[in-house]
């Protein structure tokens, strides 16, 4: 079979179009599941540079929030002053997501021997809040 | 772009792509081309203004390159696979740093991966002007040093889809050579985002002068 005419050619490459679109919103994007939330909220009047466990957030505005959901156990905290804005200075903390399983009993079943109980487990995680000011900062404090 | 990343790009999006181009070329008659180009990378659009830093660009234009193998069904439409390479300029900001007393030094680049359709708008003896409209991979990066502090510029993209529209105007210079000047407008689907959440969509225009040759 010869395709002579161009459109044909587009009509056969459709559905190899439409998976490149796509192709990035299969590979690299996804949500993480479980996993505590990290808040940073910059209170100081300069832009930051925040990293939370080596991903780094870079130029916070002066008054707004970094969020990382996903995260759990110790999670290290840096946040410095961006270039170029007359301050220099660095603050550094590490906050603790804990993680918490629940176990719920579904199915009671008493002293019944024919009766199986199940139990249904669910795991919740802390969140943390770190407050990045001009004292801590000046302080190179945590 | 790491060797790591290329490798997983050829194994992801290569594969198919030739799987594409060898049908259509059993499908169709026609004859294969492969292009070389060079020249520069415009960032075009507020997202390459630096977030604080008044009056200055954070990314300015810079040197790009491209090579490309295309399929021409005939005199008038053909399917190009385009591959591009090219840097911003980060001096603008660096000279802003410097007069303020901060040493910066900081880099970015830009990669694309795209299908153009192209149809041929005008001819006339040896000259034409091509339209193109494609689609593909954007792959982007970037870094800054300053105060013994180095920070990835993850507020671009590391993949995002990609749509692009562009010119080209074309001179054969023999039977099997043809010299092109070729723009376009590439816009991607993910723009930048910072670490505040702020975002700005994503664009640039790569302006290129190359050789392409007949398989």
């Amino acid at each position: 079979m010869i395709i002579s005419h161009p459109l044909r050619l587009l009509h056969f490459l459709r559905g190899w179009i439409a998976a490149w679109l796509l192709l990035p919103y299969a590979v690299s994007y996804g949500d993480r599941d479980g996993g505590g939330r990290i808040l940073v909220h910059n209170g100081t009047p300069y832009y930051l540079h925040v990293i939370i466990n080596e991903t780094p957030y870079l130029y916070v505005r002066p008054g707004h929030w970094v969020r990382e959901s996903s995260v759990s156990g110790s999670v290290d905290l840096r946040a410095f002053y961006a270039p170029a804005q007359g301050v220099e200075s660095s603050a550094d903390t590490v906050l603790q997501i804990t993680e918490t399983t629940t176990s719920t009993v579904k199915n009671d079943c008493g002293q019944s021997p024919d009766c199986e109980k199940t139990t249904e487990a669910s795991t919740s995680y802390s969140s943390a809040t770190w407050e990045v000011t001009p004292e801590l900062m000046n302080g190179g404090g945590r | 772009m790491t060797l790591a990343q290329f490798t997983g790009l050829i194994r992801v999006a290569g594969l198919p792509l030739l799987v594409t181009v060898a049908a259509a070329q059993s499908l169709c008659a026609g004859e294969w081309t492969f292009g070389l180009g060079g020249g520069t990378l415009l960032p075009a659009g507020s997202w390459a203004d630096h977030p604080f830093a008044a009056e200055t660009r954070l990314f300015s234009p810079s040197w790009s390159m491209s090579a490309e193998f295309a399929f021409h069904t005939g005199e008038r439409f053909s399917v190009a696979l385009v591959g591009s390479y090219g840097r911003f300029s980060t001096g603008a900001w660096e000279e802003y740093a410097g007069t303020r007393g901060a040493a910066v030094e900081a880099s970015a680049w830009m990669g694309t991966l795209m299908v153009g359709l192209r149809p041929r708008i005008w001819s006339a003896g040896g000259s034409a002007v091509t339209l193109e409209l494609g689609g593909g991979l954007l792959f982007s990066g970037g870094k800054e040093s300053a105060n013994d502090r180095s920070v990835e510029y993850s507020f671009l993209p590391k993949t995002a889809s990609a749509l692009s529209a562009g010119l080209e105007v074309e001179h054969r210079l023999s039977p099997s050579t043809a010299l092109f000047l070729r723009g376009a407008y590439i816009a991607s689907l993910a723009g930048i985002r910072y670490g505040d959440g702020a975002e700005s969509p994503l664009s640039a225009v790569p302006l290129l002068l190359g050789v392409r040759w007949n398989l």
